[in-house]
């Protein structure tokens, strides 16, 4: 910057007392450091009042100043009638995942249930088709791969906890292999049947064409067959593999001949004791498990059914896993290509 | 060091000691000419600056597989190359309640189940061990819950009758032996079956499929239940493949 003396005593007092002060005028036409330091600032506060001011706000904006690093935009996900239909296939395709890996096993199957098991497989394979068919005459791309939040969520975690256990971690011990995988891979198979046919009841509401509500009914009639069967199978109990005892004590008829009254009800022991003493000799006794029956509830239920597999980890528990009904997080979107 | 002093911070000169006017002129001028210029720069900046404000990014859209690369099937967020760039197609909703043309199927589903109640509740007259006589009553009950329903659904519109066709022509049988008995209801759970889901394809209304639908699920173990009561062990009875004709309502 070019030093420019200026006479004026004033301005020179300035300079006393500073060694090597050069005093650098500005009233001779030349703007100064502060003067440039002013114009830049005043440049930056303009710009934000106009990125403030602008119709960011109603644009649903941010405003900023200068380049802002480049964002990809989320593709549109709406669930149609496509989506919902391939959806419908993936359900079925991770089913045949699982059977296929299990039928010629006989660690994992009883050999005696094979012919039910092929009998399931050419079930799933004939609705996948079903779905295929119904998907291409809407318009969409058929998809031809298992759910694949399904897969990776619930399905891959439960056969890995039965078939391998879970390997030690910092916090905690191996778990070994389940102690009865024939029986954990009918409860496994039994879930996803039911969760599938609940699927398919849930898509009634969703689906926009009444035909195609009907066409994915007619599927889910035959799960929910496969799961009555898989729960005879399951729970030998008779007649609590029928009807669940709720359903047995909710049809008992009351002998009670006032007219319009109901069953009575046996009162509820506030005080009476919840907790379970403590096994002797160490060592926590395994979850117990839940025995399906083939009818759980007057009306098809979409809520959340919980299966237990696997072997008991050093507390004794034993995998919980809850199945879920298909949602946004698991539909196959049309945009979303199938690798399988 | 400079000191850099501006004419408005600085003392100044004593007024007595000001140059005269005259000699001002220049330097506003120049001063003036400055401002002027620069104000002229900032004018012209400001529209790029606006647009640099207002802007975020231009929405790209990128797959790094390529456009017709697969991408990662397991994360619903994933990005993949948009099918068009045509508008999204808006859809008009269904409506959850059942409309006028709804009312008479809904009407006939209430009367066959009030009917398939009357035909079990003759069934409980039965010889049946502890076990069949639990299963029809379970079954009894759960079909007279599902005429509650539909007249939940249908309000001051359910008639509440049985259907007089259904029960003249089941009566003999549920009144029989028990094998025929158990052969009867499964036919009967069959034809129920069949029924609903060919209502649910005509039934505008969400809320009424979704009711017929949650009855479908479970009157379809009903079937594989009655198999395996009267005995049966071939997969092809147990999984009712062979499936009973459905009702159609008097008219249609």
């Amino acid at each position: 910057m070019s030093h420019q003396a200026n006479d004026s005593a004033d301005r020179a007092d300035l300079a006393d007392g500073v060694d090597g002060a050069t005093v650098v005028g500005v009233g001779n036409g030349v703007v100064g450091r502060r003067g440039f330091l002013r114009l830049g600032g005043l440049s930056v506060a303009l710009a934000a009042v106009v990125a403030a001011c602008n119709k960011n706000t109603e644009e649903g904006r941010l405003g900023r100043i200068g380049l802002a690093p480049t964002t990809t935009k989320l593709p549109d996900a709406p669930v149609t009638d496509v989506a919902l239909l391939r959806t419908s296939a993936s359900l079925q395709r991770s089913l045949l995942s699982v059977y296929n890996k299990v039928k010629d096993d006989p660690e994992l199957l009883d050999p005696t249930y094979k012919p039910l098991v092929t009998r399931f497989i050419a079930d799933a394979e004939a609705a996948a088709k079903v779905f295929d068919d119904a998907t291409t005459g809407d318009g969409g791309v058929p998809w031809t791969c298992g759910n694949s939040k399904f897969d990776s969520v619930l399905i891959n975690p439960s056969y890995q906890r039965i078939t391998v256990g879970a390997p030690a971690t910092p916090e905690a011990k191996a778990i070994v292999p389940s102690d009865d995988k024939k029986r954990d891979i009918l409860t496994l198979v039994h879930g996803m049947e039911s969760i599938i046919g609940a699927s398919y009841q849930q898509f009634v509401t969703l689906l926009s064409k009444p035909a195609l509500r009907a066409t994915t009914l007619a599927v889910g009639v035959g799960n929910a067959r496969h799961a009555a069967l898989l729960a005879l199978m399951i729970n030998t109990a008779r007649p609590d593999g029928y009807v669940s005892t709720d359903e047995q004590s909710a049809a008992e008829i009351s002998t009670d001949t006032t007219p319009a009254s109901g069953p009575t009800t046996t009162g509820q022991n506030l005080g009476a004791t919840t907790t379970t003493a403590a096994t002797k000799g160490g060592g926590s006794a395994p979850t117990p498990l839940v025995a399906p029956s083939a009818i759980p509830a007057t009306f098809g239920s979409t809520a959340i059914l919980q299966i237990i597999v696997g072997a008991g980890d050093e507390n004794g528990t034993r995998l919980k896993v809850s199945l879920q009904t298909p949602s946004l997080n698991s539909f196959e979107y049309e945009y979303l290509n199938p690798s399988c | 060091m400079e000191i850099e002093v501006s004419p408005a911070e600085s003392a100044g000169p004593a007024e007595s000691q000001r140059e005269p006017a005259g000699r001002d002129r220049p330097n506003v001028a120049r001063r003036r000419l400055l401002g002027v210029g620069l104000g002229g720069a900032a004018a012209t900046l400001l529209p790029v600056i606006a647009r640099r404000a207002a802007a975020t990014t231009p929405p790209t859209s990128s797959n790094p597989a390529g456009s017709n690369g697969t991408v990662d099937t397991r994360s619903a967020t994933t990005t993949a190359a948009p099918a068009s760039t045509a508008p999204a197609t808006t859809t008009t909703a269904p409506p959850k309640r059942p409309t006028n043309a709804d009312v008479p199927l809904l009407k006939f589903a209430q009367d066959i189940e009030l009917a398939a109640y009357q035909l079990y509740q003759i069934g409980l007259a039965a010889k049946l061990n502890d076990v069949q006589h639990t299963i029809i009553q379970v079954f009894s009950q759960s079909h007279l819950a599902y005429g509650q329903a539909l007249s939940g659904l249908l309000g001051r519109l359910a008639d509440n009758k049985v259907d007089q066709a259904l029960l003249d022509s089941q009566t003999a049988a549920f009144s029989g032996d028990t094998a025929t008995l158990l052969a009867a209801a499964g036919t009967l759970e069959s034809t129920l079956v069949a029924t609903h889901v060919s209502l649910i394809g005509k039934l505008i209304g969400t809320d009424a499929a979704y009711l017929l639908a949650s009855i479908v699920t479970v009157e379809a173990r009903h079937g594989t239940v009655l198999a395996s009561l009267r005995g049966a062990t071939a997969l092809a009875d147990l999984l009712v493949d062979k499936e009973a004709a459905a009702l159609t309502p008097a008219g249609g």
